[in-house]
């Protein structure tokens, strides 16, 4: 007898692969449109600028994926499972013969681990192949870029009391953004990507206006020995695996008591 | 056999469904007819548990609905008046959806896109909406459910297909299968539904079958005029009368006459039928 999981989560796959498939291999290839179109912009650059124009080019591809990267977490599992909360095709979701964590699960799995892990893999493949392809015009790599920093960390420097979260987002914040997609697609009716996406920069910035008051009012001393030790990159680490419990705990009860 | 115990569903503050009680048994083609917002489509969605009921009690084959177990889930399948459009053919969606419900048979999937001579082959999501709605009827006769929720099946289809759907729930459903079809469109269901359940805001006016009904009311076709008559209409060649059954004799339930008059009548029809 065939497991009734295995056979729901391939469906899930494949049913992704057919909805989505194209989508997730256009935004992962996103490296190689964006460099045409710089080449092709650059065509009409002044020549005597051209050194200048490439100059930039490694920054503006760290900018895209920071962008891309944030979008597409945030909007997949909205346009995967945006669906449920809507009349006609949330009937179907729901009526299938299986257990509401089994549903669940399958979600989790497929918007917050390995579409994810499948597009960071197509996006950064896409990107070295540029790198690769045209070294002398774009320069070195996103991984190339990644690579000389701390995989799990947070930079910090006592000095200016400042804290620069780059390289964690790349551990965390895919899981924790989709979780927040996840969340978002049954949570609004209408206009899912928008509100979800208010939604996260008003928590955002509650959370931005609570730390700033937190440290405020944290004595100096007390806040860099924080800061300097490995204590902020778990805290960091912590809020947002608390963020992404919360949101998906939200996901899983309305998945269960969802009423269309 | 569907227990509904004493529900309430309310949209807010609008009370749709008010102490509705009734039981449906195995192996009968029920017609739920109403007028427009009497909760039709809701009562059906409470069947099947896409919605909960505010209070009262719903018990299919020992299982509560709305609990949603994928054993009561597979002895069910609700189709919905509004379908959707998927991006693949009508036998890409019966294969991939079909293997959840354990009595699905891609071959009888086929037989009926047949019936409703449709193209199995065909994107839905190209289908007109009538092929699209006879796709999905041919699914869900193919599950080959315990249970069976239609609301307004015959909406959208051209009239020969009136009478394949006909054929095909004649045909193609099991003798313990219990299908509970709402409808406006009773001339389309008219020999296939048996009982007939008449419900009303907040009330269940009639539910009863076509023999009980003809016991107690009868149906005279004649041209005779009875100033008694509880409800009477002319129609092409005559007219139809609706008068209580006091001499016994057996007449051909008329169902859009059946439903006039326990609009007319409410309470009188509901203590007839109620001793």
């Amino acid at each position: 007898m065939k497991n009734r999981f295995v056979e729901y989560f391939i469906y899930e796959l494949k049913d992704t692969v057919r909805n989505q498939g194209l989508a997730i291999l256009l935004t992962g290839i996103a490296p190689v449109i964006l460099f045409i179109i710089h080449l092709m912009f650059s065509l009409a650059a002044n020549p005597e600028f051209i050194t200048l124009y490439w100059g930039n080019y490694s920054y503006w591809t760290s900018i895209y994926a920071t962008v891309i990267f944030m979008l597409f977490f945030l909007i997949f599992p909205i346009a995967r499972y945006g669906r449920i909360t809507d009349k006609r095709k949330g009937t179907l979701f729901i009526q299938l013969p299986v257990r509401a964590g089994e549903k669940f699960l399958s979600a989790v799995l497929v918007s917050v681990i390995i579409v994810p892990c499948a597009f960071m893999a197509l996006y950064f493949a896409s990107d070295a192949l540029v790198h690769f392809a045209f070294p002398a015009k774009a320069g070195s790599c996103l991984l190339g870029s990644l690579s000389g920093g701390p995989v799990l960390g947070i930079e910090s420097s006592e000095t200016e009391n400042s804290i620069n979260v780059t390289n964690t987002m790349f551990f965390l914040l895919p899981f924790t953004i989709s979780s927040a997609g996840l969340a978002g697609a049954v949570m609004f009716r209408k206009n899912k990507i928008f509100m979800t996406v208010m939604t996260c920069a008003a928590l955002l910035f509650l959370f931005g206006w609570l730390t700033i008051t937190i440290v405020d009012d944290v004595d100096p001393e007390k806040w860099r020995a924080f800061i300097s030790g490995s204590g902020v990159q778990w805290t960091w680490a912590g809020i947002q695996t608390a963020f992404s419990i919360i949101c998906l705990t939200y996901f899983s009860m309305r998945l269960r008591r969802i009423r269309l | 056999m569907i227990t509904i115990d004493d529900i309430t569903f309310s949209y807010g503050n609008n009370t749709v469904l008010k102490n509705i009680s009734m039981k449906l048994e195995e192996g009968k083609v029920y017609g739920l007819l109403g007028e427009n917002g009497v909760g039709k489509t809701t009562l059906l969605t409470l069947l099947c548990g896409l919605k909960k009921a505010g209070s009262g009690r719903i018990d299919i084959d020992g299982y509560d609905p709305f609990k949603r177990k994928p054993s009561f889930l597979s002895l069910e399948y609700f189709l919905s008046d509004e379908v959707a459009a998927q991006s693949m053919t009508a036998e890409a969606y019966a294969k991939n959806y079909g293997k959840f419900w354990d009595g699905f048979e891609l071959e009888k999937f086929r037989e009926l896109m047949g019936i409703f001579e449709t193209n199995p082959g065909q994107k839905m999501n190209r289908m007109s909406f009538g092929q699209l709605k006879k796709s999905y009827i041919s699914f869900a006769l193919a599950c080959n459910c315990k249970y069976l929720f239609m609301d307004e099946p015959t909406n959208g289809l051209d009239i020969p297909s009136k009478a394949q759907f006909r054929k095909a729930v004649m045909k193609y459903t099991a003798e313990d299968s219990t299908l509970l079809i709402s409808t406006h469109q009773v001339r389309d269901l008219e020999n296939i539904i048996d009982p007939i359940i008449i419900l009303d805001r907040q009330d269940v006016l009639l539910n009863a079958s076509l023999d009980e009904i003809s016991e107690k009311l009868f149906f005279d076709y004649s041209n005779t005029k009875h100033p008694e008559a509880l409800y009477s209409e002319l129609i092409p060649g005559g007219s139809i009368q609706v008068l209580l059954n006091t001499s016994g004799e057996e007449s051909k339930v008329n169902i859009e006459a059946l439903f006039n008059t326990v609009h007319l009548h409410k309470e009188l029809v509901k203590g007839i039928f109620s001793k």
